[in-house]
């Protein structure tokens, strides 16, 4: 209730000073949960930035998972009520600057393990345009599944370190093949980690909101 | 028959006819325009001819302050990429049935007349507004094939003079715009683990 208050807060004063002259902008990356029925009315898509009239943004969702990774361009007031959000990732706007150590690394490891993308094996060496990368690619190949299968990867009981079952992996086989990729490290005595990061590997670069990742 | 295909809907009140296939609802054709019966979407992808998965779709729109409605690429079965194109607001969907999932919010508007066109390049979709694109390309990995088509929300909104065809050059690699993939390769081999 507290946070419904709050984004009308922020909306309202940004509808304010929109009508006193036009904020300067910046594209963030984030990190957050899909919402919505998927009704016309009601569709899914990235909580917060989703419901923020006149806000231009462009999304991959991972699928049917409840995870949309967004680009915004959102004004500093904006960015700041959706970067607050205990349940948003967002990324610092130089993309090509190095994670760093910690706590920076286990956040980054942990925010991406939580929403089932592979993230223990992020370095600090790593730029958040590559943490980016992964998210992306992982959208690529859950959105194809969905496409193709109708199905989610991490149905109950199946998690990255789970052993996939053989109809899983066959569609998983079927989406690589779909993007002429190469499956054969793809398996059922390897994790569904294992097999999900043969697959990215293998994404080509993807633009999003007017970056590559 | 051969593509691009076009439609200017010039012809008796009814069904779209042969050359259509609707996805979902009931649309159809009133006073020489293409306008739904139905009250959710309206919608049908041209089926006389068989698009390539590099395709455009464009419509123009009308429908005043009650305008929902514009083109859609990849349209299969009653699934499709479509533009809601409203007075207010144009946001990129991805479709099935009534499941409506934004992929995009292009933060534009649309006035009656306007030319709105939807391309679909390997998994990169482009939106236009007469000829100039709005917002940034967008990703998505959903639909890999489908024809182009229209599609409307309820009974109010009004397409006209609907064009479908192959994008002419060729795809380049995948999910990247051209003079992305010419600016960043040597970069992206870097930042590749």
């Amino acid at each position: 209730m507290i946070r419904r208050f709050m984004f009308a807060v922020v909306m309202a004063l940004s509808l304010f000073a929109g009508t006193a002259q036009a904020q300067e902008t910046t594209l963030q990356f984030y990190m957050v949960d899909k919402i919505g029925t998927g009704a016309r009315t009601d569709p899914y898509r990235p909580e917060y930035i989703g419901d923020m009239a006149g806000v231009a943004w462009s999304a991959m969702d991972l699928g049917i998972e409840p995870t949309f990774i967004v680009g915004a361009n959102l004004t500093a007031d904006q960015h700041t009520f959706v970067s607050n959000q205990s349940d948003v990732f967002a990324f610092p706007a130089n993309l090509d600057a190095p994670v760093g150590g910690n706590p920076a690394l286990n956040r980054v490891r942990n925010g991406l393990e939580q929403r089932n993308i592979p993230g223990s094996d992020i370095q600090a060496s790593w730029t958040w345009r590559q943490v980016i990368g992964r998210i992306v690619e992982s959208c690529f190949i859950l959105q194809r599944l969905s496409g193709r299968h109708q199905r989610r990867l991490f149905e109950p009981g199946v998690s990255l370190d789970s052993a996939p079952s053989s109809d899983l992996l066959a569609d998983l086989i079927d989406v690589g093949q779909s993007f002429g990729m190469n499956t054969s490290a793809l398996s059922i005595a390897v994790s569904v980690r294992e097999n999900l990061l043969a697959l990215t590997g293998q994404v080509p670069p993807i633009g999003l909101a007017g970056e590559v990742f | 028959l051969a593509l691009p295909a076009t439609d200017d809907f010039n012809r008796a009140d009814g069904g779209l006819g042969a050359n259509w296939t609707t996805g979902n609802g009931t649309p159809g054709i009133v006073s020489n325009q293409s306008k739904g019966g139905g009250s959710a979407s309206n919608d049908a992808y041209w089926s006389a001819d068989v698009f390539d998965d590099g395709q455009y779709s464009q419509a123009k729109v009308y429908g005043g302050v009650n305008k929902d409605c514009g083109p859609t690429a990849r349209a299969s079965g009653t699934s499709r990429y479509l533009v809601a194109t409203q007075p207010s607001s144009v946001i990129l969907y991805r479709s099935t049935g009534e499941s409506y999932v934004q992929v995009q919010n292009l933060s534009s508007s649309a006035v009656d007349g306007d030319v709105i066109r939807v391309e679909a390049e390997s998994t990169t979709l482009r939106v236009y507004k007469n000829a100039v694109q709005i917002g940034t390309d967008a990703a998505d990995a959903n639909f890999a094939s489908g024809s182009a088509g229209l599609w409307s929300y309820a009974s109010n909104p009004i397409l006209d003079d609907w064009e479908g065809g192959n994008l002419a050059y060729t795809p380049g690699a995948v999910g990247v715009d051209r003079m992305n993939l010419r600016q960043f390769p040597k970069a992206f081999m870097r930042r590749k683990s």
